[in-house]
């Protein structure tokens, strides 16, 4: 054991080059991206279709398209910015598909059940039943708002929309959601 | 002005989410490091009608092949499976245990059978089965069950599952395999699961725990016992979203180590997961060797057995993915032969061999050598080395692969 003079950048404590900012963020590997972040997109996947077993097909897809542009996105952030827009892109085409799937089968047989939901209280299951029949633009703003507690910039550019589309968009879709429960029994 | 609409949708959300647990996933599809083309092909404008398919099938022989990479390389008995981050070297059979309470690492043992170089990335193309593989069927209690080079007593009404998405992860839980009871993360697996006793991760590391400025808050750190082995203890609480958890994470660092998690201290189960982890038995002896390191490299001499490092322990302090600080008050030094397999490392940002770039590249020993020679004034105009943290991955006490704290 011996000491040695530390230079003043090692003692500081100071956060190191590797800041989580933006392009410059290191790039992780895809498996570590998966591992890490995985879970948590599916549990953005189910607030906006409306099962679980759906929404790890979402994800699935989204590594799946991130490993077709692995080569051309920088850092992490750029990676999750890329995973979050394909989940919500794949979210909104797994719904037109399941609207579409669902009307050549209706008068076939009953609808099935939504899966799940069985830990929620009844408050909770209606605030979730009622998001699910907001417009899909309507409910991606809510559940990007206070699931991701992205800001508006943020969600104005996950969405290619403007921030004063953003705006606008959510605060329609909480009269729409306020109006849906107190219409419920 | 918050709207009483916002808090009960943000509650129903959370809930919802929250059906959604950390079971592992039944890997349809888990990505490994496959690399990508080099070249970005040329898509033609229109797609001839025979490629929709063929991509098709690409994407699903992936799908299968995949996770076979995985399986063949957890079930391979004596191999822990390399990540970035990690070797992937042989483990040899330990020597007697040497002293453990020699606090300079100079190697006392050779990787006698090691075969890998420290060469991360890319992953070497294993041959998958033909068919995607399944997790090994859960066993359940009252069994003595052996995995990763340990033996658990698992107590009846209790379960055991070992997932191969997750090569050597394990739990243990008692109603629902939603809620793991007690997690056993070997060094390796996936690559970022460094047994050190200061990284919260894999349970620190969720994505609605990333998005926070309150950081992952150390509440307690001991020194216990578990499986007659000395065992880092920390008591961990993160912040996601709002809602404050607590869990305990007990990390044996030196070789034949594991971390192993509660995520969710519940006291109804206490008494049974802590007897559990007092009852692990480890098949190899134990060393003084530990398995991973975190600090700065000084500067480095070339001795008769080899290169030998000197490095300046820190004390990583986790803010996220991507994120490290550090603290330093301890001012001793440490010295790490470097195995001589190893041809470079795994090198990102900020950049060990050039400046730093963000795309993975090979660091070869001898530019990294350079650069610590050059100091303050390197070439490529990076960073000193010497301030640069970094993760040391050790194999049988030999310094195996360097990578950058962030990466």
């Amino acid at each position: 054991m011996e000491a040695i003079g530390l230079p003043d950048q090692r003692t500081s404590g100071m956060p190191v080059a590797v800041e989580d900012a933006g392009e410059a963020s290191p790039q992780p590997s895809l498996a570590e991206l998966y591992q890490l972040h995985r879970l948590s997109l599916v549990r953005l996947a189910v607030l906006l279709v409306d099962d679980v077993a759906s929404a790890e097909d979402v994800v699935q897809d989204a590594f799946a398209a991130l490993h077709a542009r692995w080569r051309h996105l920088r850092g992490e952030a750029a990676a999750l910015r890329y995973l979050r827009v394909t989940v919500l892109n794949t979210a909104r085409s797994a719904l037109r598909r399941r609207r579409t799937a669902r009307r050549w089968l209706a008068g076939q047989r009953a609808a099935e059940p939504v899966a799940g939901h069985e830990s929620l209280t009844v408050e909770q299951r209606t605030m979730i039943e009622a998001l699910a029949r907001l417009a899909p633009r309507q409910r991606e703003v809510l559940v990007l708002r206070y699931w991701l507690d992205l800001s508006e910039a943020q969600i104005a550019e996950t969405l290619g929309i403007s921030r004063g589309s953003v705006k606008s968009t959510a605060s329609r879709a909480l009269d729409v959601l306020e109006k849906l429960l107190e219409a419920t029994p | 002005m918050t709207r009483p609409v916002e808090e009960r949708l943000r509650a129903a959300m959370r809930a919802r989410a929250g059906e959604v647990t950390a079971r592992r996933p039944q890997a349809a599809w888990s990505p490994v490091p496959v690399p990508a083309p080099a070249t970005r092909e040329k898509r033609p404008v229109r797609l001839a009608r025979w490629i929709p398919p063929l991509a098709i099938a690409a994407v699903a022989a992936m799908a299968l092949a995949v996770p076979g990479i995985f399986a063949a390389r957890h079930l391979a008995p004596d191999r822990l499976a390399a990540g970035p981050g990690f070797s992937g070297a042989r483990l040899p059979p330990p020597p007697p245990a040497p002293d453990p309470s020699s606090d300079t690492h100079t190697p006392a043992r050779a990787a006698a059978g090691t075969e890998a170089t420290a060469m991360t990335v890319p992953l070497p193309a294993a041959p998958g089965p033909a068919v995607a593989p399944l997790d090994p069927a859960p066993r359940r209690g009252p069994a003595i069950i052996a995995f990763s080079g340990m033996t658990l007593d698992v107590p009846a009404g209790w379960t055991f599952q070992e997932y191969v998405a997750d090569p050597g992860w394990a739990c243990v839980w008692l109603r629902s395999p939603d809620r793991c009871e007690l997690a056993f993360t070997p060094p390796g697996g996936s690559g970022y699961h460094l047994v050190h006793p200061d990284d919260p991760r894999p349970v620190a590391a969720q994505l609605d725990c990333l998005d926070i400025s309150a950081p992952v808050e150390k509440l307690a750190a001991t020194v216990v016992e578990v499986g007659g082995r000395s065992a880092d203890y920390r008591l961990w609480r993160m912040n996601c979203m709002g809602v404050a958890s607590d869990f305990e994470q007990w990390t044996i660092s030196r070789y034949p180590a594991v971390k192993f998690h509660r995520e969710h201290p519940d006291p109804e189960t206490e008494d049974e997961v802590k007897t559990m982890l007092g009852g692990v038995r480890f098949a190899a002896a134990p060393t003084s060797d530990l398995v991973t390191d975190f600090g700065f490299i000084l500067d480095y001499q070339r001795t008769p057995d080899g290169v030998q490092l000197t490095v300046d322990r820190a004390t990583p302090v986790w803010r996220g993915v991507g994120r490290w600080d550090f603290e330093n008050t301890n001012p001793a030094t440490y010295r790490y032969l470097l195995d001589p397999g190893t041809a470079g490392f795994h090198d990102r940002a900020p950049g060990l061999c050039r400046t730093a770039d963000f795309n993975a590249h090979v660091c070869e020993v001898d530019t990294f050598l350079l650069r610590l020679d050059e100091g303050g004034n390197r070439s490529d105009g990076g960073q000193p080395i010497s301030t640069i943290p970094v993760w040391l991955n050790l194999d049988g006490g030999r310094l195996v692969s360097i990578t950058p704290a962030g990466s």
